[in-house]
């Protein structure tokens, strides 16, 4: 028992991989009972790097670990009539239920809405898949570069002559887990306010599409495609080498030009020539010479802390290790830690904001497979 | 269908500039909830000018911005200066009969207008208070201002994007707003959830800083577990080949190819059906590991005469993931999209016209059709507002606007000229000025 937002919310989560997952981990952190209900041999994820000293075991993948937290684990083969029918037997007075398949998968099963609205009829259920539940692509097979290459992201993204480039790690994957995490919480409150259950559908594709903006606005506002950048003119916007590291200098709208100037300490910069946006592009060889010389005088933590004296958003470019120990993180205490049977006592991620009256919980670790078979399943299963 | 929008009846106060909270909030007006969007005549919105419609600037630019379009559309909006007392004074008023007060200014700006939550929870004890910043609203770097292009970099994602042998990259200069603002709409559905339940309002504070580290989960573990910083790894995955960009036939034009199981491959071997991939060297993931850059090089070979389209829909008919990479015009006229309905064209007052505009990231199947109303122009519910919902009269109304407490235009519109696309064009900004956009778009 808790006392967060979603206590006594039952979730049924037949979710595997990335953005499934982190729909589910923001609901169970925030108090609900997710049951997540893996295949015999797991979900993908359990096979997933990160994994301690490189070995991997399906306990103990860094990225399970994260995503499945405050989770119950059952394994239950969907294929076979008992484990549908113990499906059937959670759903049956469970609030919501979420899957990540492709669309055709819960119907194949027998698991579309229709079905478990008779076993269930105020249940919410939400699907969130890589091109959504309809549409001519529906069927396709996406991985996070398929969806960063259709989103329009990778084609801005990278060297002007080289290949477009994805961000790192699993972007588009978060995105779509946070929408189907607020497209629930909406359902429920249509639901308690008066309404029915209903569907809630989730395209990871949109969801990295909306990043786009105002780059996608510029077409269908003005008519221009924008592509990646020259390096030309661009040395604002882009990361800059220091004496130590990468920072990010960039003017912003608050402060003027000449104030820049002042706070980078180039007073060849306030000259009238380079006054306006149009001016320095054309003289952008000039101003990118000038500052880049500049930037290595000092280190990019140094820069950081003296610009944003100056009211500029300038920002440095930080690794892991720099956010490990990153002074703003420990003092608001971000991190949090908790043991787990296979891996031991790890830091971990904390939430994405703070609730004043209903804090997120982090007491349990990722389940093992089928750590809560007998639990749940009423021994069947053990 | 209006009985089936969840929302309805909810009222939220939102202070909100630019996208990374004006964009948290749209889903919840589409969804019914009624949203005053409050802004200063001294300070408006500074999204509200751009991308200005054809590039020209027309007689109110203001209104006419492309960004403040799609970001606030199914609001009410007016004026305030929180500068003023009588300001001070109208706005909690506005909070004594609302749920919601969602900002994204500094830390120090609601403090110091003494309209922060401890301030604005005597005045509605319920009231939810969201606080979007960029550091959050404690600790030694409270007071930092950053947008997104910055959270990027401070998150951690431009570190881990970029080439194998390149410096990091920054992608998207939005793109931490927009992850900030799906982080803001799941919190606040999350608050008016516990209110629905229990009747207490509560205050977030919500850092994207914090939310952005949050989604490179698995790139912290790797710190944590092994103490290995990481780094940069183009395109590629460390468990899947081929996983990468090739080039297409035509100019920047490139197609992403993922096989992530040995049945895919032989997918992708019996669809592209020509003896160079037929290596069975490359059955078996460990194979196709090791041999990686030939692989690589291989399929770079196969599709730099192909057309990317063509790729796409023969790879994807015989079962092996793989996407063009489309520009923004690709984006927009994409039919997978029309569809869904994902894109559905607005009528604006000239000279914005008619434009298309995106549906909210969470379809509820539930409500057929969410609201598409216009976002509001500046001040254009002054009247509604303060007369109608906060009973002011027509003299005191007309007193206010004398004493510049509302304002029926800006005082500041913070237009800047638009870019002159011919240059950026010329200096290599663009891919292309497509003249016949309209055409294409249907509008």
């Amino acid at each position: 028992m808790n006392d967060s937002v979603l206590q006594n919310i039952k979730v049924i989560d037949l979710t595997q991989n990335i953005a499934g997952p982190y729909c589910t981990k923001l609901l169970a952190d925030y108090g609900a009972d997710v049951i997540k209900v893996e295949r015999p041999d797991g979900d993908p994820a359990r096979r997933m790097g990160p994994f301690p000293g490189h070995e991997p075991h399906p306990d103990k993948s860094g990225i399970f670990l994260y995503l499945n937290t405050n989770k119950r684990g059952v394994t239950l083969d969907l294929k076979s009539d008992d484990g549908r029918a113990d499906l059937l037997n959670l759903v049956r007075d469970a609030d919501v239920l979420v899957e990540s398949y492709s669309p055709r998968v819960m119907v194949s099963l027998g698991l579309d809405y229709q079905t478990l609205c008779a076993v269930n009829p105020k249940l919410v259920m939400t699907s969130v898949s890589s091109f959504g539940r309809n549409g001519r692509y529906s069927e396709y097979r996406a991985t996070e570069l398929v969806l960063y290459a259709l989103c329009g992201m990778a084609y801005i993204t990278g060297g002007y002559h080289s290949a477009p480039v994805k961000h790192g790690y699993s972007q588009a994957q978060y995105l779509g887990g946070v929408a189907a995490a607020s497209g629930t919480i909406a359902a429920l409150l249509g639901l308690w306010r008066g309404g029915t259950g209903q569907q809630v559908d989730v395209s990871i594709l949109e969801c990295a599409i909306s990043t786009l903006f105002t780059t996608f606005l510029e077409y269908t506002y003005a008519g221009n495609v924008t592509r990646r950048q020259p390096s030309e003119g661009s040395s604002l916007r882009y990361p800059a080498a220091t004496k130590e590291g990468y920072i990010l200098p960039t003017p912003g709208v608050m402060g003027d030009w000449d104030t820049y100037a002042a706070m980078a300490d180039v007073p060849e910069l306030q000259d009238p020539k380079f006054a306006t946006p149009a001016d320095r592009q054309l003289h952008s060889d000039e101003v990118d010479n000038l500052l880049k010389a500049k930037w290595l005088e000092k280190t990019a933590e140094e820069w950081f802390h003296h610009a944003q004296e100056w009211r500029f958003p300038f920002s440095p470019v930080q690794t892991m290790e720099d956010i490990s120990g990153s002074p703003q993180l420990a003092d608001r205490g971000y991190f949090v830690e908790f043991p787990h049977p296979a891996v031991g006592t790890l830091r971990y991620p904390g939430g994405p904001f703070r609730m004043s009256k209903t804090p997120r919980r982090q007491a349990m670790a990722a389940p093992t497979l089928g750590q809560h078979n007998s639990e749940v399943l009423g021994g069947k299963k053990s | 269908m209006i009985e089936s929008l969840p929302l309805k009846g909810i009222r939220i106060i939102e202070p909100g500039q630019v996208w990374a909270l004006p964009y948290a909030i749209a889903p919840l007006a589409a969804y019914g909830a009624e949203v005053i969007k409050v802004e200063s005549a001294v300070r408006p919105d500074s999204s509200r000018g751009s991308p200005q419609p054809d590039a020209t600037v027309g007689e109110e630019p203001w209104n006419d911005g492309g960004m403040y379009h799609e970001a606030n559309r199914n609001k009410l909006g007016v004026s305030l200066d929180l500068n003023t007392d009588q300001g001070k004074e109208l706005f909690k008023e506005l909070v004594s009969v609302s749920d919601v007060v969602a900002q994204n200014f500094p830390p120090r700006v609601m403090r110091n207008f003494g309209l922060d939550y401890p301030a604005l929870q005597k005045i509605k004890p319920d009231i939810i208070v969201l606080d979007s910043t960029a550091y959050g609203s404690s600790g030694p770097w409270q007071n930092y201002i950053g947008y997104g292009s910055s959270l990027q970099a401070v998150t951690g994602l431009t570190y881990v994007t970029g080439y194998e042998d390149s410096g990091p990259v920054q992608g998207g200069i939005l793109f931490n707003d927009t992850l900030g603002a799906l982080n803001a709409t799941y919190a606040i559905l999350l608050a008016l959830a516990h209110r629905e339940r229990t009747g207490q309002g509560q205050w977030i504070d919500l850092s994207q800083y914090e939310a952005g580290v949050a989604h490179l989960g698995e790139a912290f573990m790797e710190f944590a577990m092994n103490s290995e910083v990481p780094t940069r790894r183009g395109n590629t995955h460390p468990d899947h080949a081929p996983y990468n960009i090739y080039r297409c036939a035509g100019e920047d034009d490139w197609v992403s190819i993922t096989v992530t199981s040995d049945a895919e491959w032989a997918n992708f071997v019996r669809t592209v059906a020509e003896p160079w991939a037929s290596n069975s060297d490359w059955e078996t993931f460990e194979g196709r590991l090791a041999q990686r850059e030939s692989l690589d090089d291989a399929v770079g070979k196969w599709t730099a005469t192909r057309n990317k389209h063509d790729v796409m829909h023969l790879l994807q008919a015989g079962g092996v993931a793989c996407g063009a990479v489309y520009n923004t015009r690709e984006i927009a006229t994409d039919p997978h999209h029309s569809d869904r309905g994902f894109f559905t064209i607005s009528q604006h007052p000239e000279p914005v016209g008619a434009r298309p505009h995106s549906a909210p990231l969470f379809g509820l199947t539930g409500v057929p059709q969410p609201l598409e109303a216009l976002a509001p122009k500046f001040g254009e519910y002054n009247h509604q507002i303060f007369c109608d919902l906060l009973g002011k009269s027509e003299a005191a109304f007309a007193e206010l606007l004398e004493h510049q407490v509302i304002a029926d235009i800006p005082a500041n519109p913070g237009v800047t000229p638009p870019p002159d696309s011919a240059g950026l064009l010329r200096m290599g900004f663009l891919a292309e000025r497509d003249a016949e956009y309209k055409t294409r778009l249907g509008i």
